[in-house]
């Protein structure tokens, strides 16, 4: 066990550095609240618009799909370079393996995956009328921010019990 | 052949599940047709299993067919298994064959009736249970089909449930019999204690071996229960009240069947109850009490069901009697005989009331005798047969029991010739009420007040029933005349049922004063003279006037106001128990412990509700925290 | 340079994977058919495609286990796969819940609305990680089995875009699931770096011929194992998660979630702690069993207080993972078969319940509060007369496969006579009485008058306000006082209903139960109840659920 003390005179330095550190900050620095400070976005500056525009979801979904291509290159280079070795035993097993990555692609593109531009299929019943972008995206209102309230209503944002929606 | 036993209870089993599942849609009379032809294929099967068991000799004619292990419970084995001896084929071929007829003329009885699937359910059930009992090669499956017979019997009785009579009937027949059937438990319980089995052949190898209270304390409290089902002195007010059932269901359950399961427990425990002469005693006592009590009872009875009623009782107090002075044979004679003879008289009983659109008093009827002849030859012969007027075959089977009385208590004789008086007697008032004398009722309709079937409406033309309902009701009173057959007492070779029931049965003590040949004529002269005496004073009395107040004393109409004192002793005091505990207890002790053990749980769950808020970062919390406790609980463990 | 080397390729043996192949060309199948067929597809295709993969699967199981009851145990793709009783079984008890899964899910997927495959097909390859799970012997191919299971059942927790609850629950699942996830990986990099393998087999040889010096980061990582396994299982405290996930998931998913991924995991605990870490049982034994008890006694209590029945199942599920947690403090192999019957019957009697629970929660998924359970019994007796079997069977009483499961686990635990297994046992009991009361007050609510007739609302108990405060969400109002068995009786009057609702039959939220739906009620109630009558047929069973080592 002996040999592990470093290792643990480490870890207690870490913690205790960590520890203090936060302590004195707490201790030492002035606390003097504005509302501002106190807002969520507490960079010194009130926002006077929105942050830029949201990126469409269709971007991850881009991302992800590329990921699985990418995973699929991993696997695939391998093989190219021992194919011969491998003969049959390993072109079945990438023939298979091809397979069970194209067939959920496929899918991906028949539901609309790759498409750009305006949505051709509509789903409304997948939406209910409580769920707009209003009802979705709290904006903090001026009053609200500078009421000390605000910051309550922040952290109900937070993923707060699913017996909310019901 | 013996393996056929197996099929005796499981055929109308299965037909009662069949029934449950396809009766309603089979309906009227389709479902009784196969109950019916169920009890008629058990009784087939009793049939061949008697003719397997003839073919060997006598302790071999024991054969136990096991089917698997029921309660293997440590030291606690009980084996789900029948016995096939001459005692359970004898009560096999009785109770399949009697219930067969009743089940048939069920069938034309129960017409027009909305449950009609749901009645045969039931009879199927009943007789299921009851084969079961008589079969059962250990005590608990006895017990089991004591337990059926009980459950069934409840749901006959109160069959027209709408009646209140019928639902308090059939509820006090379930308490009475649950009350005496702690007998039956706490001899169950002690058997298995002092000889660690419930089969039979244990019990019966093992009984010379234990001492002589345990043994009697088995038998009496054995008899505790068959004072229930057999309704004995004082719990005989139940079967009384039990004719609020359908006819049939008096004549299979409270006639021929049931009731003798008591009678039957304690034949089957005859080896036991052999060594102890004190319990025998007490049973004989029991059985006398009852025979002439309810006998009186009969007397004065206007229902003309409760009349065979108390006439039932009367008759297993003799039959108890008989097992209390060690005549097993003459004790199972009767049962047999007056199977037959019982189960006409209500079948005849029944017709009658068919006949008059559900009357049932004696004293609206009369002058019955030409519009329905059949009836009232089959009545007549029911009514000679259990008074004991030789030929027919009461005489034989009272003679065998008085026999047995008197050897063992010239006053236990007499208490059973008096008895036996008073039998001829209210049997032959019955049937002069019923078919002599003057007409008493009006052809007019009127509502009863069950308008449940369908006949109930129409005018009144009493006549005799059909085939179904005659052809069980002749069959029968065919076998009331003939059955001394079974045991004719001329000669040791004409006693077929001794011989045959010898190996199930006991060797009772030697009597103390055996009979001779010529004490046993004078005997059996006296049982004739007293028979027909008491139906002559009966013919003299009452064919002529229906009215003789001063011979139907009041307590004799309220049966010694023994069920009233029961009630006033017991059931309400128990009400006042109950209310004390539903008024004290319940809400102050149980529910002051219920109410903080919630409050309990209520805190605990609200406490667990704080912890549990559904914030992520506390969920991630805990899960972190845990995974600390028990690294930390590994490290100390560890020691390091 | 690499041309020099021959490459030692691993013998593949196709049959000891069939069971997994085949649900995974099921899943495949139905996603180039949603692929290639424009037109819209019923619901009922997919579901009877899933029926059938499933049913194949067991085939495929049935057809191994025979195989391996004939030539013996063996191990299978370079010895990453234990081919042997306990983990066939295990993985028929997987195929079986597809299926019920399956039959289950076809009237939810009508009624909803919902026309891709996408359910059923995550359903599917959730499947396999969990029958992948039950066999793997290797703690890397554990890892990547748990991962096939759990990713898709993040998924599946989410699918409902309608209820923000869905979502919120799919989110909760994926960030404690990636925590725990992570805790079990470096619980196995710790294993692997004490004993130099992550094969079981090799592990438990290493422990067979050396005995390390400084186990200490062994323990560490044993136990990080057994948390990350916990977590899945839904044992004390890491079980937050169950609750909310219960409720906001889709109902066909929550029972997914409650059988599949329970037995997969129990599967895998049990044999890596009765094989690999065998040698270790003084040491994790005292950590199951703290957990045991804590999970047995906060699935009793935390169901009182729930007015959501799936959200009570949830505790109901964990107070089973306790019962399942005390066959592996048996610890011999006699613990893991009687965890095996306990898995077989646990699969029967939830995926039953769950199925009337999708029934009832009507269009919406959203009927699932207690009061949607009034009168029941009244509308559909044949729905309520099976929720009360499943409940009693969860409950385990006798003459259902719950009370034989649960007796297999207590009579084994009683006869290992180990410390303290006496009162494991009393503590079980306890926890199974208390938990009795909330199955109860769901039968006796299922067996109440109908909303709004004739009956006296329960006043709610004065809020306690501390409460309520932090936790709007939550309605912590009547405790069961006012649904208790003993006052429902008397709070009706009887003819007055009768008479209420023969002026104005009420509308039915549920409407006409779908046939497939009757069929998965009526096979696990079936098997609830034969099995229960007959355990015999289980115990024959799971007597060859035996490791391979």
């Amino acid at each position: 066990m002996a040999s592990y003390l470093p290792i643990f005179c480490l870890i207690v330095l870490a913690f205790l550095f960590a520890a203090l550190s936060f302590v004195a900050s707490g201790l030492m620095a002035p606390k003097r609240k504005s509302a501002a400070k106190i807002a969520p976005y507490e960079c010194g500056i009130v926002p006077t618009r929105e942050p830029a525009e949201r990126f469409p979801v269709r971007f991850y979904l881009v991302a992800m799909i590329f990921i699985v291509f990418d995973i699929e290159v991993i696997f695939v280079f391998p093989w190219a370079l021992i194919s011969q070795e491998l003969s049959t035993f390993g072109l079945v097993e990438m023939v298979v393996f091809a397979a069970s990555v194209m067939i959920p692609f496929a899918y991906l593109v028949s539901h609309g995956a790759l498409d750009w531009g305006p949505i051709k299929k509509s789903i409304p019943q997948l939406t209910n009328e409580e769920r707009t972008t209003t009802s979705t995206v709290q904006k903090i209102s001026v009053p609200a921010r500078v009421s000390s309230d605000s910051v309550v209503t922040g952290e109900k944002v937070d993923l707060s019990a699913p017996g909310d929606a019901a | 052949m013996e393996h056929a036993v197996i099929f005796i209870p499981i055929i109308p089993l299965f037909s009662a599940l069949f029934l449950i599942c396809f009766g309603k849609k089979l309906g009227e009379p389709l479902a009784g047709w196969i109950a019916t032809i169920a009890v008629g294929a058990s009784f087939v099967a009793s049939l061949i299993t008697w003719i397997g068991v003839l073919g060997s000799h006598g302790i071999d004619r024991t054969f136990i067919q096991h089917l698997f292990n029921w309660l293997p419970v440590g030291s606690f084995q009980v084996q789900m298994a029948f016995q096939a001896d001459p005692l359970s084929v004898t009560m096999a071929l009785f109770v399949s064959g009697v219930s067969a007829l009743i089940h048939l003329y069920s069938i034309e009885y129960m017409h027009g009736d909305k449950d009609f699937p749901k009645f045969f359910i039931y009879l199927n059930l009943f007789v299921a249970s009851m084969l079961i009992l008589v079969l059962g090669a250990n005590l608990l499956i006895t017990f089991l089909g004591w337990e059926g017979v009980g459950v069934c019997s409840y749901f006959l009785i109160s069959f027209w449930f709408e009646r209140p009579k019928a639902a308090t009937a059939g509820k006090k027949a379930m308490i009475v019999n649950r009350i005496a059937d702690v007998g039956f438990l706490m001899a169950m319980f002690l058997a298995f204690q002092s000889i660690g089995s419930l089969n039979y052949s244990n019990l019966i190898s093992s009984a010379p071996h234990i001492s002589h209270t345990t043994l009697s304390a088995i038998v009496v409290l054995a008899f505790v229960g068959a004072m229930g089902k057999s309704a004995q002195f004082p719990l005989f007010g139940w079967l009384a009240d039990a004719m609020e059932g359908p006819t049939p269901v008096s004549a299979l359950i409270h006639a021929a069947t049931m009731v003798t399961a008591g009678v039957f427990l304690m034949v089957r425990l005859s080896p036991l109850l052999a060594l102890a002469p004190g319990a025998a005693h007490f049973i004989t006592i029991i059985g006398i009490i009852t025979a002439f009590v309810a006998a009186a009872a009969g007397t004065s009875q206007n229902d003309i069901k409760k009349v065979l009623a108390y006439s039932t009782v009367s008759q297993l107090g003799y039959m108890f009697i008989g097992v209390g002075s060690g005549a097993y044979v003459a004790a199972i004679f009767l049962m047999v005989t007056h199977a037959f003879y019982k189960a006409l008289l209500f079948l005849s009983a029944g017709s009658v009331i068919h006949g008059m659109n559900d009357e049932q008093d004696l004293k609206a009827m009369g002058a019955l005798r030409a519009l329905m002849p059949m009836t009232a030859l089959a009545f007549f012969v029911g009514w000679m047969a259990i008074a004991g007027v030789p030929p027919f075959a009461g005489f034989f089977s009272k003679g065998d029991v008085l026999l047995g009385a008197y050897q063992q208590n010239i006053f236990i004789w007499l208490a059973g010739v008096i008895t036996a008086g008073l039998t001829s007697y209210y049997m032959g008032r019955e049937f002069c009420l019923a078919f002599l004398g003057k007409r008493r009722w009006e052809e007019k309709p009127k509502v009863k007040k069950s308008a449940r079937s369908s006949h109930a409406v129409k005018e009144v033309h009493p006549h005799d029933p059909g085939f179904k309902m005659l052809g069980p009701i002749l069959l029968l009173a065919c076998l009331a005349v003939i059955g001394g057959l079974l045991n004719l007492p001329f000669a040791s070779s004409l006693k077929v049922l001794e011989h045959w029931l010898a190996p199930s049965l006991g060797v009772a003590p030697a009597p103390l004063h055996a009979a001779s040949s010529a004490v046993q004529w004078v005997l059996a002269v006296v049982d004739a003279i007293v028979a027909l005496g008491g139906g002559y004073i009966a013919f003299a009395i009452w064919s002529k006037k229906s009215k003789h107040p001063e011979l139907e004393p009041v307590f004799l109409q309220n049966a010694w106001y023994i069920d009233a004192t029961g009630d006033t002793v017991i059931a309400k005091s128990g009400t006042k128990l109950a209310e004390i505990s539903a008024d004290v207890i319940e809400p102050v002790v149980i529910d002051g412990a219920v109410v903080g053990i919630v409050n309990i749980a209520k805190f605990v769950g609200v406490g667990l509700h704080r912890i549990a808020s559904g914030f992520v970062r506390r969920e991630a919390l805990i899960i972190a925290g845990g995974t600390v406790t028990l690294l930390l609980a590994v490290g100390i463990r560890g020691g390091w | 340079m690499l041309a020099a080397q021959t490459l030692a390729l691993p013998k593949i043996s196709y049959w000891a994977i069939a069971p997994e192949a085949i649900l995974i060309g099921g899943a495949l199948l139905m996603l180039a058919m949603s692929a290639t067929i424009r037109s819209k597809i019923d619901p009922v295709i997919f579901s009877i495609i899933t029926f059938v993969t499933s049913l194949a699967s067991i085939g495929a199981g049935v057809i191994l286990y025979i195989n391996v009851l004939k030539h013996g145990k063996y191990l299978a793709i370079d010895g990453a796969l234990s081919v042997d009783g306990f983990g066939i079984i295990v993985g028929m008890a997987v195929g079986v819940a597809i299926a019920i899964f399956a039959l289950s899910s076809e009237g939810f997927l009508s009624r909803e609305g919902w026309d891709g495959p996408e359910l059923l097909a995550l359903g599917l390859l959730s499947g396999t990680g969990a029958e992948l799970m039950a066999m793997a012997n290797d703690l890397i191919m554990i890892f990547l089995a748990l991962e096939i299971l759990s990713i898709a059942l993040y998924v599946l927790a989410g699918m409902d875009g309608r209820r923000t609850a869905s979502g919120e629950a799919a989110i909760k699942y994926l960030i404690l699931g990636g925590f725990s996830s992570a805790i079990f990986v470096y619980g196995i990099a710790f294993v692997y770096g004490t004993t130099g393998s992550t094969n079981l087999a090799q592990i438990a040889a290493f422990f067979a011929t050396n005995l390390l010096a400084h186990d200490g980061l062994f323990l560490v990582g044993m136990t990080l194992v057994l948390i990350g396994f916990a977590f899945k299982v839904a044992a004390v405290p890491f079980h937050v998660w169950s609750p909310d996930v219960y409720q906001g998931a889709p109902t066909p998913a929550t029972s997914f979630m409650a059988s599949v991924a329970k037995l997969g995991a129990f599967a895998a605990l049990l044999r890596v702690f009765l094989s690999a870490f065998i040698s270790y049982k003084q040491d994790w034994q005292p950590l199951v069993f703290g957990v045991a008890i804590a999970t047995l006694l906060l699935g009793a209590f935390g169901g009182l207080v729930q007015n959501n029945v799936k959200r009570m199942l949830a505790y109901s599920s964990i107070s089973h993972a306790g019962f399942i947690l005390l066959g592996l403090v048996v610890g011999a192999e006699l613990g893991a078969q009687r965890v095996v019957l306990y898995l077989i019957a646990y699969t029967f009697i939830v995926m039953g319940a769950f199925s009337v629970i999708t029934v009832v929660g009507g269009k919406g998924d959203n009927g699932h509060d207690i009061s949607n359970y009034r009168g029941l019994a009244r509308q559909h007796p044949y729905l309520s007369g099976s929720l009360a079997l499943f409940l009693m069977a969860q409950a385990g009483v006798p003459f259902t496969v719950g009370f034989v499961a649960k007796f297999g686990v207590l009579s084994a635990l009683a006869s290992s006579g180990g410390v303290g297994s006496y009162t494991l046992v009393v503590v079980a009991l306890v926890s199974s009485v208390i938990s009795a009361f909330y199955y109860l007050r769901i039968v006796v609510v299922t067996y109440s008058s109908p909303v709004g007739i004739g009956a006296i609302e329960p006043e709610p108990l004065a809020e306690s306000t501390h409460v309520a405060s932090e936790l709007e969400s939550f309605n912590v109002d009547e405790l069961s006082m006012e649904y208790s068995p003993l006052k429902v009786a008397v709070d009706y009057d009887i003819e007055e209903i009768e008479r209420a609702l023969d002026e104005s039959p009420l509308e039915d939220p549920i409407g006409k139960v779908p046939l497939s739906s009757t069929i998965a009620i009526s096979i696990s109630a079936t098997a609830t109840v034969v099995l229960g009558v007959f355990p015999g047929i289980l115990f024959a069973l799971v007597s060859h659920a035996t490791f391979l080592f």
